[in-house]
């Protein structure tokens, strides 16, 4: 009995953490100072997921364009690594929040087995 | 108190329904395979070819998985082989391979892989997949190894990648979207769907959190292993769970994870494909990390040699003898060793990483950009002293140990572990570089366990009626350490095992 209870309690203090952190969160990073609202990225005012690579492509076009813009500008044809580009890579077009994160600090996610120069906004 | 709880409970259910209820999708297929790499897809095409509808799920946004990496298939008595004079019998492969094992491995799987290996070079032949030429596993061993051969995407220069095991993903991912079937990239599979004691089908979740239930006929499991997942590497490689997985990420054990759920037994979970040691940060044909894995000088933290460094040619050998020492090590060679591979090139090859005689022309940039990083990876100093102090070890061990490898090398005769007197070096000249050395895996090796044809088994060895795993989500092809002695053993069984899945489902769907 007190074990059902206790994990009741535990389930709702688990909700309401997530709800109030959901409100804690601040909008980091360049666009900190655009004066977005959680709609504008995640679609809804009350979000519980990234927003998807469909919403970040409505501002910044398409993997394409943004391969681009990261394209190395002195390749070493004997450096495979000095060919890399974030944004046409061999994992494919990943989801953008997987590295570019606006309410906790960017993490390259090649630098799980790479190490890169480049750094994500 | 009964009260309490029920006004909880209804509290709870009204928070629970203020969550965005996302609507269930259904599809229909008589095969269902999770996990588009090699394996997978393999399964997917052969299944095609035999008419069946198939479906499959990728968590990634690219199909391959680790089968990007590889370059080439193991194959016995294949045409290719019999062409050129190579005299590798399947009676040869099948017993190095259970002998290798000391006959831990599941031999009526390994037989079968064995036995069908060279038809399946010929399989993938008339779908367009050509074999460049036929290696080895480790330098000098038997020729097993059949490279693929770029494809015309490559020739053409649109598709630099369209070469090695990545043509292979390239024709078998075109085939299944070709003939009906259906690949769904960043949508894993979360649940096996069962029936009494069938599996009927997968829970799918896609992108965008909508979850999909695909019913089917059968499923076949190859999301390659558990290398991502910590807490799993905790629990099956105790000796060094940290180790660098060289490969894709995202190989959380989702596989075998839904199949224990449905009651399959495991095997050999112990086993993982030991690597060249390395870094983590390192691409495997990094320069500065294939001078330091010359199978030269490497000392313990203590500044003690711990290995015949040439054990390098069977790298699960060099990885084992690096993790029983407690998985770092130092590998320390002197200017006139770095002035040799830089311009005379290497001695001992990284595969087609780095080939023989590779002139190391990126090293100094490589080991450069490295020690001004300072993140404790390598080292240099003028003196062997100096070297010692900055490795934190005591400079009286390992000014012994330099003066007992530059005495073999003296004498060419290695009284610590006898390694071959061609790769006795001195460590003479200054400055001295030092590299540290960690464990590198390329994936791990113990899964479902499974009969000849990948049906998944029970605890009692009962087949999970519509289960089969394949790939590194199967167990049983191996002993307690990786065998490269056959070049190819691990691509090859993806494939092979993918087929058998297939061909099997098949003839249970018709039942």
């Amino acid at each position: 009995m007190f074990r059902t209870t206790f994990k009741l309690l535990f389930v709702l203090t688990l909700l309401t953490a997530t709800v109030s952190a959901v409100h804690a969160l601040t909008v980091g990073g360049p666009h900190a100072t655009m004066g977005f609202k959680c709609a504008d990225c995640h679609k809804t005012d009350a979000p519980q997921a990234g927003p998807t690579n469909e919403a970040c492509l409505a501002c910044h076009e398409s993997y394409e364009k943004l391969a681009q813009k990261t394209k190395p500008k002195k390749i070493n044809p004997a450096d495979k690594e000095s060919h890399a580009n974030p944004h046409e890579s061999h994992m494919g077009p990943i989801n953008c929040t997987d590295c570019h994160r606006t309410h906790k600090p960017s993490e390259l996610v090649c630098g799980q087995c790479h190490t890169f120069d480049f750094v994500p906004k | 108190m009964k009260k309490l709880l029920s006004s909880m409970a209804s509290a709870a259910l009204l928070v629970a329904c203020a969550l965005p209820a996302y609507a269930e999708k259904t599809m229909e297929a008589d095969i269902a395979v999770v996990g588009g790499g090699l394996s997978g897809l393999a399964a997917a095409t052969q299944a095609s070819q035999l008419g069946a509808k198939v479906i499959v799920l990728e968590k990634q946004a690219k199909v391959g998985g680790t089968g990007l990496f590889c370059e080439g298939v193991f194959a016995a008595e294949s045409k290719v082989q019999k062409r050129i004079g190579i005299n590798v019998t399947k009676d040869f492969a099948f017993k190095l391979i259970m002998d290798y094992g000391h006959w831990k491995n599941n031999g009526a799987l390994a037989k079968h892989f064995v036995d069908r290996s060279a038809e399946t070079i010929e399989w993938m032949d008339a779908m367009g997949i050509k074999i460049e030429y036929v290696g080895v596993g480790g330098h000098g061993g038997p020729l097993t190894w059949h490279v693929i051969a770029p494809g015309p995407d490559y020739l053409s220069g649109k598709n630099k990648h369209d070469y090695h095991c990545e043509r292979v993903i390239n024709v078998f991912n075109k085939y299944v979207t070709d003939h009906g079937g259906q690949v769904l990239l960043q949508t894993p599979g979360t649940d096996l769907i069962r029936e009494g004691n069938k599996v009927v089908g997968v829970w799918a979740k896609d992108k965008s959190g909508e979850k999909i239930r695909i019913n089917a006929k059968a499923v076949v499991m190859a999301t390659g292993g558990f290398s991502s997942n910590k807490e799993m590497m905790k629990k099956y490689y105790p000796e060094y769970p940290d180790i660098t997985a060289v490969g894709n990420i995202g190989k959380d054990g989702d596989g075998i994870r839904m199949g224990t759920a449905a009651g399959a037994d495991l095997e050999g979970m112990n086993t993982v494909e030991g690597y060249r040691p390395g870094l983590p940060g390192f691409h495997p044909a990094d320069q500065m990390i294939a001078l330091a894995v010359q199978p030269y000088f490497w000392v313990t933290p203590r500044g003690e040699r711990y290995t015949d460094e040439s054990n390098i040619v069977f790298w699960p050998y060099s990885n084992n003898s690096l993790v029983r020492v407690g998985g770092v090590a130092y590998s320390i060679y002197d200017d006139a060793t770095r002035k040799a591979a830089v311009e005379q090139g290497i001695e001992m090859p990284l595969g087609e990483w780095v080939l023989a005689g590779t002139k190391l022309v990126k090293w100094e940039d490589s080991f450069n950009k490295e020690l001004a990083r300072k993140r404790g990876f390598v080292f240099k100093a003028d003196t062997i002293e100096e070297l010692a102090k900055q490795l934190k070890m005591k400079p009286e061990v390992l000014q012994a140990s330099v003066d007992q490898m530059n005495k073999a090398a003296e004498s060419r005769t290695d009284e610590l572990f006898g390694k071959p007197a061609k790769f006795l070096r001195k460590v003479a000249t200054g400055p001295f570089y030092a590299t540290k050395l960690t464990p590198r895996h390329l994936g791990t090796l113990g899964g479902m366990k499974v009969t000849r044809d990948n049906q998944v088994v029970d605890t009692k060895g009962e087949p999970i009626s519509g289960l089969y795993a394949v790939g590194t989500d199967s167990g049983g092809m191996y002993g307690d350490s990786y065998d490269l002695l056959l070049g190819g053993g691990t691509a090859g069984y993806a494939i092979n095992s993918g087929r058998f899945a297939a061909e099997h489902a098949i003839k249970y769907i018709k039942q």
